[in-house]
């Protein structure tokens, strides 16, 4: 139960640092790095949750003995 | 324990390339004013004590600080011997000059300009050059301090940023 508090925290900051980078870029007046920041960091936290996601989908498969 | 410790380390050392990026944004306008200030210093030294270039940028050196001062100090150094071409000297020190301080290459091609035409005339033409090249390091010093105020802060607070989104994602 521990970890899944922390991935929720660790996507959440994430998220939120990336906001604060996307508005900080855009006031310089790079409004495409911005954009690529915000796309950057969408990546990285779909690719967390896909992982967890093939996990889940593991886990369901062994509890309904769906091997093979 | 140790991700902590490293987490910390990370983010110190991210907010520190910020601090040392906003850093040279101001030395760049700093250098740019005491060039300013030392062309000055040339055209007042030329025109009322007409001493050779040599003890002009002598004195320069003592009254500037910084890479400017050890600009013209190298200068001076140089003009101890005799010397043919003295376009290729400034140039040789301007090259010098471009790797140690945070000028630009335009304003290394503006104090070059000031180079080709340094004592080649009388006194009145070289005033004019002198308030020429003071002109265009003027514009460029207001770009700087343009730039200082529109990136200064934002960099300092990017570094941390970004090292706290590296942290965050590595966890």
């Amino acid at each position: 139960m521990l970890i899944d508090t922390a991935i929720l925290f660790q996507i959440a900051g994430i998220g939120i640092v990336t906001a604060l980078i996307h508005t900080i870029l855009k006031q310089m007046g790079k409004e495409d790095v911005a954009q690529f920041i915000s796309l950057v960091g969408f990546a990285i936290v779909l690719i967390i949750v896909i992982n967890h996601l093939s996990q889940l989908f593991q886990q369901i498969k062994s509890v309904f003995m769906l091997q093979g | 324990m140790m991700k902590l410790i490293g987490s910390i380390l990370f983010i110190t050392a991210c907010s520190w390339v910020g601090f040392d990026v906003s850093k040279q944004l101001n030395k760049r306008a700093h250098e740019l004013r005491s060039f300013i200030y030392s062309l000055q210093l040339i055209e007042a030294e030329m025109a009322y004590s007409r001493h050779t270039l040599k003890d002009i940028f002598l004195n320069v050196k003592r009254k500037t600080e910084g890479e400017v001062a050890s600009f013209y100090g190298r200068l001076a150094e140089r003009l101890k011997k005799p010397v043919t071409h003295f376009e290729t000297l400034w140039h040789d020190e301007l090259t010098l000059l471009k790797k140690r301080s945070t000028l630009k290459d335009n304003d290394i091609h503006i104090l070059s300009q000031f180079g080709k035409n340094i004592g080649n005339h009388t006194i009145e033409e070289q005033k004019k050059q002198i308030k020429l090249t003071v002109f265009y390091l003027q514009k460029q010093l207001d770009e700087a301090i343009d730039q200082k105020n529109k990136y200064d802060r934002t960099v300092k607070s990017l570094g941390f940023l970004f090292g706290l989104l590296i942290v965050l994602i590595l966890i």
